[in-house]
């Protein structure tokens, strides 16, 4: 484990822009929390809250994967090696998901 | 006017009666009788009343009353009955100027408020204190809201839909994840759907606190049900309230459609429907609101005068919500690192 200044501030960085980002998914989910309970189900204001899952995967997905960078980084000691084998994981995943909607 | 006015007087010694939810009835301010306004025939007012397209609007207009409250803020007009408890606008708290009434359409029916004011005051500050991420000072400023009681004007609609509807739908089968087409018939009956009939009743009210209308509940309109409340008189004609209302019907059948495609990620709907069989009523729905103002911004709780169920608006804290975002994050980062460092090697 390698622990350096950029390394520790990056860390620090990205907690503090994703909690900063992450109040409107979770103002979002209270919204949709409390539609789910209290509005009537299936009534229109109830489908309208209802929607709005996907930026709460995609915050925490983005989140989750910046964070695999920097898991990496902190073991190797080598930023460049990690963003690479990040990139490449970005890439398979990309692959992955372009041959299975047929968009090949 | 002045007939509605001497029926809310107290036979037995002249003062003001206003309506008890209660006692369900009307009673007297000064000397406490209370007289019942039950008649044999009440049950007329579950009566619907067919709507024809091709025949022009021929619904009876109400006697103008004598003076309505005009809001200066949202322009909500609202009557209030013998004794005036508000001088303030029931929607939005505004102030409310004195202006000549027009006349309406006739109310057809109305459900009584069977929740009284401190009930509904208590229902809404339990709202409050049920909320996650509220600023820890809103439970004070909601104590010291004051209810207004509204009979709000709604519709009640029933209707056939003769629906043919096209949309894609997504297969994953072998890996592979298609998007296909799919078309058909769908038959929808809409029977009582709520539908407010005024601007000013926000579909809000209507998903947030009416959900279980039962017809049964309704009585004829009658002024001595009125008496200390305010209410806002049915000002659009039927074609009004059903374009009015055309978005929210759009969602329901596009709803109903995903039900009856029953696939995964359906999208891309489109349809045509042929609406037949149109029944309606002009009713008037019992709804406490209450009027609060946090941080110079206004908000409002609305209990339903018939069960007292609550919905509302309220602030949220952002300290409070940065600590759910914070630990969101820190699992997310925990996760991710432990995954990246396993990917190193
Ligand atoms: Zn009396
Ligand atoms: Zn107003």
């Amino acid at each position: 484990m390698i622990l350096n200044a950029s390394l520790l501030f990056s860390v620090v960085a990205l907690f503090g822009l994703s909690t900063y980002v992450g109040l409107i998914p979770v103002h979002r989910m209270i919204r949709r929390r409390e539609a789910q309970h209290e509005l009537r189900a299936g009534s229109a204001s109830y489908l309208r809250r209802m929607g709005g899952v996907v930026f709460v995967m995609i915050w925490v997905v983005t989140v989750l994967c910046l964070s695999t960078i920097l898991g990496d980084w902190a073991v190797t000691g080598d930023l460049n090696a990690a963003l690479e084998r990040a990139g490449m994981r970005t890439a398979v995943m990309l692959e992955i998901a372009a041959s299975n909607t047929g968009m090949r | 006017m002045y007939a509605e006015q001497s029926a809310l007087q107290c036979p037995s010694c002249g003062g003001m009666c206003y309506f008890s939810p209660v006692a369900q009835a009307l009673e007297c301010l000064s000397c406490g009788k209370v007289y019942n306004l039950d008649q044999p025939d009440d049950y007329l007012a579950r009566d619907e009343f067919a709507h024809n397209k091709n025949v022009p609007d021929a619904d009876p207009k109400s006697a103008p009353p004598q003076q309505t409250h005009q809001c200066r803020n949202c322009g909500g007009e609202v009557v209030f009955t013998g004794p005036a408890l508000s001088e303030n606008c029931p929607y939005c708290n505004g102030p409310v100027v004195l202006v000549p009434g027009d006349s309406g359409y006739k109310t057809m029916a109305l459900i009584p408020f069977r929740v009284d004011a401190p009930f509904a005051k208590r229902l809404a500050q339990d709202w409050i204190d049920a909320r996650i991420c509220v600023p820890a000072d809103l439970a004070l400023t909601v104590e010291q809201g004051v209810v207004v009681g509204l009979y709000a004007p709604f519709w009640t609609f029933d209707s056939d839909e003769a629906v043919h509807y096209w949309a894609n739908y997504v297969t994953y089968r072998n890996n592979k994840i298609r998007t296909r087409k799919t078309e058909g018939a769908l038959d929808i009956m809409f029977d009582d759907l709520l539908m407010p009939a005024s601007p000013h009743v926000t579909p809000l009210i209507r998903d947030g606190i009416l959900h279980d209308f039962d017809p049964a509940d309704l009585r004829p309109y009658r002024a001595g049900y009125l008496a200390g409340f305010a209410a806002e008189m049915h000002h659009q004609s039927v074609m009004e309230g059903l374009s009015a209302n055309e978005t929210d019907k759009d969602t329901l059948i596009r709803n109903h459609i995903k039900d009856e495609v029953n696939k995964t990620a359906v999208h891309g709907i489109r349809y045509l429907t042929d609406t037949t069989g149109i029944h309606y009523r002009r009713i008037l729905l019992p709804v406490w609101i209450l009027h609060y103002t946090y941080r110079a911004h206004a908000y409002r709780i609305v209990v339903s005068g018939i069960d007292g169920r609550t919905f509302g608006e309220r602030p949220f804290s952002y300290r409070k919500m940065a600590l759910f975002s914070a630990a969101v994050t820190a699992c997310a980062m925990t996760v991710g690192m432990l995954l990246g460092a396993q990917a190193a090697f």
